[in-house]
């Protein structure tokens, strides 16, 4: 579409347009920067108490130990993993690293959950295991 | 007109920047959820509609409650007393009478390839701890208590409710139909209280109540066999629907070279021997699926495709085999992801 000189957009078409735009453009930077704010992050529960919420970006490693097991959690690289457990059937050692969120990692005996809360986000609803 | 013909450029950009507005905030409709390591698993129940922290906490008490019931290893549940009685009649509550005459059904349904009293020849095999080859005269021994006519469920809602287990060390094993019972009383009692929306998982048996938040279809993925829970096959699309899988590769252990599986063959008294490595039943009722999964994954994909396509309530399974081929039974909205 060709505009005549003259015609609009004028310039307070244009300013109208910016004031209606800007708290659109606004929101949306707020909810892209919130988005990333919340980042990728690790929480992690100890015989149902949460003990603490871990950033995947930094290297870090906690032992965490319950109910008569110890387990070794390793953060960085934007996943989570159990390195070490001396639980008896070893099942969260063998867990994959776990990045997405809602992906969890379980460790029964000690009664410790590891659940990314936040990063890419995950398209599923759930996952039938 | 001339007026709408004026700003017709600037209410463009208005209804652009609108729309952009709408689909950020529909994509980020966020439910409050409750999670906790109980029946053995991790289970976590989703609510978006009331979004209502409290009542996902109370459901959550709800599978806590039931599992003071049906928990083999609590002394003061009523699977317990039951494994406990020495053969005499123990009185139980109504869930658990219902609980254990669906089990019964579904044992009878399957001619006796699925029984709820494997109990003591599941302990044997400790899956629970990583899993130990039992030695051949125990699995004999375990085997001439292992018979679903044994269980009696007597009494009514008026008089109340007995179970008697007749055969001279029976025990029951409710893992294979527990977890689905639960997840329908949990959808029931949110819908009592007014849900519109909410996701049920218990140890990745699913059940979606109401329509899903924004739209569109639940996308619920299917774990890959032996893939250490971080890969799917595809993902199933679904409405309000259980979807239940059973697999030989959930609970297993190696040794000298052979893989054994928990899902174990009441005739033999070791792992069964499918055709099949999964089986993921879609059904209307989770209890269904759950029992229906682990009978047709017991049964092969013959018998067990049959049994499946006669039962009330399934809308379908998917199958993977041996060598990761997936068959579709049913009519499903599937797609794949290999």
């Amino acid at each position: 579409m060709k505009l005549r000189q003259g015609e609009y957009p004028r310039r307070g078409d244009a300013l109208l347009a910016v004031a209606l735009l800007l708290p659109v453009i606004l929101l949306l930077v707020h909810f892209l920067m919130r988005a990333n704010d919340e980042g990728a992050w690790a929480e992690v529960y100890s015989a149902g108490e949460r003990i603490g919420i871990y950033a995947l970006s930094e290297e870090r490693e906690i032992t965490v130990s319950a109910n008569g097991y110890q387990n070794i959690i390793h953060f960085g690289g934007g996943q989570v993993m159990v390195v070490a457990a001396d639980c008896p059937d070893q099942y969260c050692v063998r867990h994959a690293p776990a990045s997405r969120e809602g992906e969890t990692i379980v460790c029964l005996p000690a009664r410790l959950v590891v659940r990314v809360t936040a990063g890419e986000e995950g398209a599923l609803d759930g996952i039938a295991r | 007109m001339m007026l709408l013909r004026r700003h017709r450029f600037c209410l463009l950009l208005l209804i652009c920047g609108a729309l952009l507005l709408l689909c950020t905030a529909c994509g980020r409709e966020e439910p409050v959820s409750s999670t906790q390591l109980l029946l053995d698993t991790l289970c976590t129940v989703k609510v978006w509609s009331p979004a209502d922290q409290e009542l996902a906490d109370r459901a959550m008490e709800t599978v806590a409650d039931y599992e003071s019931l049906f928990s083999p290893s609590l002394p003061e549940s009523e699977i317990w007393k039951i494994n406990h009685s020495g053969g005499e009649s123990v009185t139980i509550c109504a869930e658990t009478a219902e609980m254990l005459k669906l089990a019964l059904d579904y044992c009878s349904l399957s001619g006796g390839r699925f029984d709820i009293t494997v109990g003591r020849l599941s302990e044997l095999w400790h899956f629970s701890d990583g899993g130990a080859l039992p030695q051949p005269d125990a699995i004999a021994e375990a085997l001439t208590s292992v018979n679903y006519q044994a269980l009696t469920i007597g009494g009514d809602a008026d008089a109340g409710y007995t179970a008697q287990l007749s055969e001279a060390g029976a025990q029951l094993d409710v893992g294979a139909v527990a977890k689905g019972y639960i997840a329908d009383q949990l959808a029931a009692f949110l819908r009592g209280q007014g849900a519109d929306a909410a996701l049920i998982d218990l140890g990745g048996n699913i059940l979606t109540v109401g329509a899903k938040p924004g739209g569109g279809l639940w996308q619920i993925g299917i774990e890959a066999p032996f893939s250490d829970r971080t890969e799917i096959i595809g993902t199933l699309h679904v409405e309000e629907a259980a979807v239940v899988t059973s697999g030989i590769y959930q609970r297993q252990f190696i040794e000298d070279g052979q893989l054994y599986h928990h899902i174990l063959d009441p005739g033999t008294g070791y792992p069964a021997e499918t055709d099949c490595v999964s089986v993921t039943v879609v059904a209307s009722s989770a209890a269904a699926a759950d029992c229906l999964s682990t009978v047709a994954l017991l049964l092969g994909r013959d018998a067990g495709g049959e049994l499946l396509a006669a039962a009330e309530g399934v809308y379908g399974a998917v199958w993977v085999d041996h060598s990761g081929e997936i068959y579709l039974q049913g009519d499903l909205d599937f797609s794949s992801a290999v």
